[in-house]
């Protein structure tokens, strides 16, 4: 069988606001970053910026697993995943509609001291809106409560998607030598059933394999006390940090 | 419409490869448009058509077991093939 990706271009001509503009007049060095959709329009928009402001740096990368200068995914919200060359960002300017994308951008910064913003143009409506730690406080609370917990657990649950896409069995089962004090139990389905972890009473915290999102957005929502499988492997690292995320 | 559906890629792709059933895979803020798939391809050609009902939050969130119905192809929008690694970060 095969798999066919068709990528939906946004077909429409993309011209920046005065109100943009302005909103980001206030920092040097911007980095750029779009979904697929937009990807195309991505050099035009360079170039309005530096006809703009030809003294600022307008800067991006090809985040972690894209395969797009400028692309970026959902999954994209570790800091390693954004390499500038030694070039620090003052702000990021997503170019797109939803929150979906932008958000992963700020979340990547969760383990930073401070959070550069991340300023969204619409172009659909020429909307814009800013993000700030107060669009993430909560997942990352509860985020932070998932981390700890997991510390003192003692039976800890491993959840595997069989998406060919997610599927992170192998990496997963490295986490059993860092911790040998503690019990490891996989769990395998297609899509998590988040009603359905309250079945495996025995379980004291899970582990995500699948998105990270999962661990982040739908861990805040459902209060599900699941972390990603990176950060499991490193709790005492991060929570030992001053960043964001220990912070907030 | 201001995303591009590249429909006729897609006619010529099923008749290139002479694919006889396929899915249909889209994200939420396109999933309003399966029918205008359907029915351009189901005009322009005899390929079967099933439209997947479940996710897709992006490349790596392909369909598990479709291949149970038979298809040659699953056919997903608004993503790009990515490069896979081990965890994420």
């Amino acid at each position: 069988m095969d798999y066919v990706f068709l990528k939906s271009y946004y077909e429409k001509e993309i011209k920046l606001t005065n109100d943009l503009l302005n909103q980001i007049s206030q920092y040097n060095i911007i980095a750029l970053f779009s979904s697929i959709q937009f990807v195309p329009h991505m050099e035009n928009i360079m170039e309005q910026l530096q006809a703009k402001y030809p003294d600022k740096k307008f800067i991006t990368s090809k985040p972690s697993r894209t395969n797009a200068k400028f692309q970026i995914l959902g999954c994209n919200v570790y800091e390693k995943n954004f390499e500038f060359n030694g070039t620090v960002p003052e702000c990021y300017l997503y170019i797109g509609d939803g929150v979906f994308h932008p958000q992963a951008i700020v979340l990547s910064q969760k383990e930073s001291e401070k959070l550069t913003p991340v300023v969204r143009f619409n172009p659909r409506n020429d909307s814009i809106k800013i993000f700030t730690e107060d669009d993430i406080v909560v997942i990352l609370r509860k985020y932070r409560a998932g981390l700890l917990k997991f510390l003192n657990a003692e039976n800890i649950g491993i959840y595997i998607t069989t998406k060919v896409g997610q599927q992170q069995y192998e990496f997963s089962k490295k986490i059993k030598e860092i911790y040998p004090k503690k019990n490891f139990y996989f769990f395998a389905s297609e899509t998590l059933d988040i009603a359905g972890l309250e079945d495996f009473p025995f379980i004291d915290t899970w582990i995500n394999t699948a998105c990270p999102r999962i661990s982040l957005e739908d861990n805040a929502e459902f209060n599900l006390k699941m972390i990603n499988i990176d950060d499991a492997m490193r709790v005492k690292e991060i929570i030992s940090k001053d960043c964001i995320l220990t912070r907030i | 419409m201001e995303y591009d559906l590249e429909l006729d890629k897609l006619l010529d792709m099923i008749k290139n490869k002479d694919y006889k059933k396929i899915v249909v895979q889209l994200p939420d803020g396109l999933k309003p448009r399966a029918k205008e798939i359907v029915d351009y391809i189901s005009k322009n050609s005899s390929c079967e058509i099933i439209i997947w009902g479940g996710t897709c939050f992006g490349a790596c969130d392909l369909p598990a077991g479709i291949d149970n119905l038979g298809v040659d192809a699953c056919i997903q929008w608004g993503h790009e093939i990515f490069k896979r690694t081990e965890g994420w970060n």
